[in-house]
């Protein structure tokens, strides 16, 4: 879902991955304006020049394709951004609940690889994002790195599940994919967990295909594996808590734009208790109009999707949050309702303070779910990305 | 009452303008010397620093590897296993296509590493140094950042071209973007730098999967991570401090840098002469004033402040004036310092003068206390009299005498004393120096009494034939000795150290030649210069060998490589050989040796270390040294200690066979060859020369030797400078006494004339008197010069540099000295004479 979004994601990233934080509490603006320049084909001479100029020589998303494993774990380094994205819910034994996010970006830079024989010349280009929620404690920790790909720094596999930037990655312990790895440490923090997926992967949009917006290409390949079972260790300070939980891992690749109307999303990644999931996105027009492009999907307990659209279902914000670091209000609670499948939820977040505020600022953090399905309670958690929001 | 005592005293003053202005130039020359001396040194070294942060940042630690370079998987199994802060480098050096242009320093770095390093290139703040430039850098090959200036004295604009010509011909790149500069230093620094992405710089400089070095930023405290970073690396790497880096550049040029100070200081003293001699000029005129003020109740107290303040207002004036020209001497020294560093210790890529309020401080500090120190005893003469005795000069005299047998006891000592520190101060620099001062002041203060016996014998032997118009220039210089004595010391001492150097240079140079002329065995030699880390380079030469052998008229060759190993710890300039035949005879060695050693040298892990290179490190035949191979640490005997004068560090020679044994094969950068004994040179040179590449040349051992000797004398470029600047001083010094000492006797002069002397007999008598002072200056000068010679020959050069050298005597710097002395006392006897020639008896007794 976050597709559309993603690719202005990139733009913001790059584009102000130098920048020093007090710039950016207008990154989002900035973000949209770049994504203007590109749609619009101006050279400005910003990092617009080099990334967001057009899309010429790179693979679009035109079809559903079929997703073929351990190679589409791997890179698709003809589309312009990918990612592989965890998110998780944690308990160490005596009930203490962590949240985190590990998240790895590729960009290409340019659509070929210039021949070399130097190890270091790439077109390739990885971020990655590590937060940890310490819910007790009311702390939200962040970290982000950036390297080429070249010279084993960085990058993914397609032998077997494999994503790495220097020292943190996700691998794959098995053959292909599952029991997969993810290890990642912070001055502070770190986490290290093994995932399983007794569940399997739904692909998202059509047959994989997320469209972003009616123009053909517009769109990005989509799977998700919406439940992971997850034990590890996280540590907090030097502090090792070994915990369990549930995770959920998206993965993304398009070379396509946000439209130019768009300002941002609210995306939704919740598990419930009924071994049942639901995956929605809403994205916000800059006019403060409904964007019919929203979208999602409800996974059943047997693993079938359920696709959603626009209308299928309703959020109400119910609170918001004044991020002391960016000044920037969030919204912090929310009512969504699925009268499909007559559900109603209330989401609030485990701890209101968690922004990153690493070089593209968004708001990422771990949520508590209640509410009821066909009249009987449920409960659930999972995660929400507030990005394009600004002062 | 103080006022008036100002008034009289700035009267007076103004009414010698020469001697003020003499002795301020006393003061401002020494001061000068001494702090553009610091100067220019510093700011060598710091540039070297400076240069660094451009692209090392905030880095604490760095990687570097023997001249095989580091692997590039080193730094991503390291970065893989979660070290952090880490920032490649690759960096090498180009020429521009555009003639006359020096070499640039390529700098390939990854953009993308920790902004905690905030090195020069990631903190800019100017526009045009954009986030999207570095994913420019990074993403479009041969694209790179110059500083803003250099462009446009290039007349290079942004996206244009800039060509240079590497190993692999010429090469473009687009500026993409200008590096930007804070100040007007890093400006400089910044002049001959190219930053390029770490993958451009891979490939301009043809070094594909090599670093030049990984720099690391470390935590203060992380000696565990120190340690866990040093067991991750492999045989041919070392992690040093940055600290200690820049500590080991500093204590390589230390010798250098004491040496150069020391002529600083040698100038400052005779500048302290100058300051002492006009001091008490400015006093004994005045002994009649101040006896007079004495009785009218002025204090002791009163006269020796009076005195103290106008040397202080005098050290002011001329301390001041000193760091001003101190500071544009150091811009003209700065090039020739920086010159000899580059020469013979390491690259330096741009010196802009640093001055730093610190050095100004230390330079007015020293100009100030020489001042005073100078001044005490004038000023203690000036008050030390009763009012009565203050007004007869007879009294100074014999109190002089009295003073002069005691200071000959004490310089005595003195001389003693320096040689005993000179032999008996074992490695000390700084000592064997401080023992040449001890030396030069010894026999300083020894001048007086041998002055005096020399003239009663010049007296006694010529005295007869001469008449009292002969007499009297002797008696002149006996009864005036409290003066005459100082300025011919004064005199004695700067020609004997301009001697004493003079033959230390031309052993030296006597020493390096014969020894350049064994080590040439060669007829041809061919130089194969480039990057050493080229992973096919081995086979290009190896080729390049093998044809030249094959040459009509080629006996047999031989090759070398220069390159660079760990050795204890540290790395260390190594020669790999493979000798013929006749490149044995060439090694002169300090020991007696037979020829099991070229046989130990080829199987063994052997090592011949150089002259200095034992020296500096205490190390003996039969000894092991620590070489980090590729197999790791192994101990090499040290079989042979051999002269060499190529550099004051020294370095390891080995075989080519051992070598290979241990380390990877990185080609040569040397290749002599043999011709027989028929062949035609000048053709096979030709004919060598076809087999070459642009980079690579063949020379004669003849023009070897030339340019040898050419570098030989361009290191000591900066030490004749020097010497001759404090030779000037020392010259200003003595024509400022010995004038100060004719106008003193104006009245004397004046009695002279009235009995009957003519002007130009008055004339002859002048020059005669400074001739004479001259002559003796420059007698005594030649056995302390060769004294002096000695001492910086067998122990500050050795200690210094660890070199022996033989001493060469020569008899033409000798007589260059005594008639430097001669011509400096004379000349400075031709103002005074004129002046008096021209002035009418009667007015010169109406001056007092």
């Amino acid at each position: 879902m976050k597709t559309n979004y993603l690719i202005a994601i990139v733009l913001l990233l790059l584009g102000t991955i130098w920048l020093q934080t007090f710039q950016f509490p207008s990154t989002s603006n900035a973000a949209l304006d770049s994504q203007k320049h590109s749609s619009s084909a101006k050279n400005n001479g910003s990092l617009g020049a080099v990334l967001s100029n057009d899309s010429k020589g790179f693979a679009r998303a035109y079809k559903p394709q079929a997703f073929s494993f351990p190679n589409d774990h791997g890179p698709h380094n003809q589309f312009r951004s990918e990612w592989w994205y965890f998110t998780g819910n944690l308990n160490n034994p005596q009930g203490r609940q962590f949240g985190y996010e590990l998240t790895f970006f590729r960009f290409a830079l340019k659509p070929d690889l210039p021949k070399s024989k130097s190890a270091w010349r790439s077109n390739q280009m990885y971020m990655a994002h590590l937060t940890l929620t310490d819910v007790e404690a009311n702390r939200f920790y962040t970290d982000e790195r950036f390297s080429r790909a070249g010279n084993e720094l960085a990058g993914a596999s397609n032998k077997s599940y494999q994503v790495w930037l220097y020292d943190w990655s996700a691998k794959t312990e098995g053959k292909v994919d599952f029991p997969l790895r993810l290890h990642a440490n912070s001055n502070s923090f770190a986490i290290d967990m093994l995932l399983t997926s007794p569940k399997g992967y739904v692909k998202q949009g059509d047959q994989g295909l997320s469209q972003k917006s009616p123009e053909p290409g517009n769109a990005s390949y989509y799977y998700s594996y919406p439940r992971l079972e997850t034990n590890g260790t996280v540590s907090v300070g030097g502090k090792p808590f070994s915990v369990i939980g549930t995770s959920w891992m998206d993965r993304e690749w398009s070379t396509s734009a946000l439209s130019n109307e768009q300002s941002g999303w609210d995306w939704f990644s919740l598990q419930l208790s009924d071994n049942t999931e639901l995956m929605f996105y809403q994205l916000r027009r800059k006019d403060g109009q409904h964007d019919s492009n929203s979208s999602g999907s409800y996974i059943t307990a047997d693993n079938s999707k359920i696709s959603l659209k626009d209308h299928d279902a309703t959020i109400t914000t119910l609170d918001s949050w004044k991020s002391p670091h960016s000044e920037i209000t969030y919204p912090s609670r929310w009512r969504l309702s699925v009268s499909s499948q007559a559900l109603e939820l209330e989401i609030v977040p485990l701890i209101n303070d968690q922004e990153l505020n690493v070089s593209y600022r968004y708001w990422e953090g771990a949520v508590k779910v209640t509410g009821t399905k066909q009249g009987k309670p449920i409960s659930g958690q999972g995660y929400v990305e507030l990005a394009g929001y600004s002062q | 009452m103080n006022s008036l005592l100002q008034r009289s005293s700035r009267n007076f003053l103004w009414q010698h303008p020469w001697q003020l202005v003499l002795a301020i130039l006393g003061i401002a020359l020494g001061v000068a010397v001494v702090i553009a001396i610091d100067l220019a040194m510093e700011s060598s070294l710091n540039s070297f620093n400076q240069a660094s942060k451009v692209y090392t940042g905030a880095a604490t630690h760095r990687i570097i590897a023997n001249d095989g370079g580091l692997d590039e998987k080193l730094y991503s199994q390291l970065r893989n296993k979660g070290v952090s802060h880490l920032s490649p480098l690759v960096t090498g050096y180009v020429k521009l296509a555009q003639a006359g242009e020096d070499s640039f320093k390529i700098v390939g770095i990854d953009p993308f590493i920790e902004k905690s390093f905030q090195s020069g290139w990631q903190s800019g703040q100017k526009e045009n140094v954009s986030p999207d430039l570095f994913t420019r850098l990074m993403s479009e090959p041969n694209t790179a950042l110059l500083s803003e200036k250099t462009a446009q004295n290039l007349h290079i604009q942004l996206n244009g071209q800039l060509s240079l010509i590497t190993s692999r011909g010429q090469q473009s790149l687009t500026i993409i973007g200008f590096l930007p500069n804070t100040d007007a230093v890093s400006e400089q620094v910044l002049a001959k730098l190219i930053i390029t992405d770490i993958a451009t710089a891979q490939e301009v400089l043809d070094l594909f999967g090599k670093l030049s070095s990984i720099e690391i930023q470390l935590a203060t405290d992380a000696t565990k991570f120190e340690a866990a970073i040093r067991s991750m690396l492999p045989g041919n790497a070392l992690l040093v401090s940055l600290d200690s880096q820049e500590q080991s550049l500093r204590e390589m040029t230390q010798a250098f840098s004491i040496n150069l100070k020391a002529l600083g200081l040698l100038s400052l003293l005779v500048g302290m002469f100058l300051i002492y001699n006009t001091m008490t000029f400015l006093v004994m005129q005045r002994r009649r004033l101040i006896g007079s003020l004495r009785l009218l109740g002025v204090t002791r107290q009163q006269i020796f402040t009076l005195i103290l303040s106008e040397a202080f207002l005098l050290a002011l004036i001329g301390t001041l004036s000193g760091i001003v020209l101190g500071v544009l001497l150091g811009q003209g020294l700065l090039q020739l310092i920086s010159g000899t560093i580059n020469a013979i210790y390491f690259r330096i890529d741009a010196t802009p003068l640093v001055i730093t309020p610190f050095q100004l401080g230390k330079g007015m500090l020293l100009g100030m206390s020489v001042t005073f120190f100078a001044v005490l005893l004038p000023a203690f003469e000036a008050t030390r009299l009763s009012p009565v005795k203050v007004m007869a000069r007879s009294q100074l005299e014999s109190g002089s005498r009295r003073l002069i047998k005691v200071v000959g006891f004490l310089s005595g000592f003195l001389i003693i004393g320096g040689l005993a520190v000179a032999f008996f101060s074992g490695k000390s620099i700084n000592l064997g120096l401080a023992s040449i001062f001890l030396i030069l002041f010894g026999f300083g203060l020894l001048t007086p009494m041998l002055t005096l016996c020399l003239m009663k014998l010049i007296e006694c032997v010529f005295g007869r034939f001469l008449g009292v118009l002969g007499r009297l220039p002797v008696r002149m210089v006996s009864a005036e000795i409290s003066r005459t004595g100082i300025a011919i010391a004064a005199l004695m001492i700067a020609v004997s150290a301009t001697i004493g150097m003079d033959l230390m240079i031309g052993s030296f140079r006597q020493t390096v030649a014969q020894w350049l002329h064994s080590s040439l065995p060669a007829d041809l030699y061919v130089s194969l210069p480039g990057d050493k880390m080229g992973s096919d380079k081995f086979l290009f030469d190896q080729q390049l060998k093998d044809k030249i052998a094959q040459l009509e008229g080629v006996q047999m060759v031989s090759t070398a490589l220069q390159t660079k190993l760990i050795a204890a710890g540290e790395l260390t300039k190594t020669t790999v050989y493979e000798l013929a035949t006749k490149s044995k005879q060439s090694f002169i060695f300090k020991h007696s040796m037979d020829d099991s050693l070229w046989d130990r040298l080829e199987n063994q892990p052997t090592i011949i270390v150089t002259e200095p290179y034992a020296y500096h490190h205490a190390l003996q035949i039969g000894q092991k040294i620590n070489l980090k191979t590729n197999q790791g640490a192994l101990g090499f005997e040290v079989i042979g200690i051999n002269a060499d004068y190529s550099g004051d560090q020294g370095h390891l020679i080995m075989s080519r066979q051992i070598y290979r044994r241990y380390w990877p094969d990185l080609g040569y950068t040397g290749i002599g060859v043999y011709a027989r004994a028929e062949a035609d040179l000048q053709q096979l040179e030709s004919r060598i020369g076809q087999l070459l590449t642009a980079q690579q040349a063949v020379k004669s051992n003849q023009a070897i030797y030339k340019a040898s000797m050419e570098l030989f004398e361009q290191t000591f470029t900066i030490t004749e400078a020097l010497r001759w600047l404090s030779a000037a001083i020392a010259f200003v010094g003595v024509f400022s006494a010995l004038m100060a000492l004719q106008f003193e006797r104006i009245r004397q002069l004046g009695i002279l004339r009235s009995i009957g002397i003519t002007s130009s007999q008055l004339s002859v008598l002048i020059i005669s008197e400074t001739g004479l002072m001259g002559l003796m200056a420059g007698l005594l000068a030649i056995p302390v010069g060769f004294i002096v010679a000695y001492v910086l020959i067998f122990v500050v050069y050795q200690r210094s540099f660890g070199w022996t050298m033989a001493f060469y005597f020569n008899a033409g710097i000798l007589f260059q000295g005594i008639v430097l002395a001669f011509i400096a006392a004379l000349l400075a006897g031709v103002f005074p004479a004129l002046k008096m020639a021209q002035t009418h008896p009667a007015e010169a007794l109406r001056t007092e």
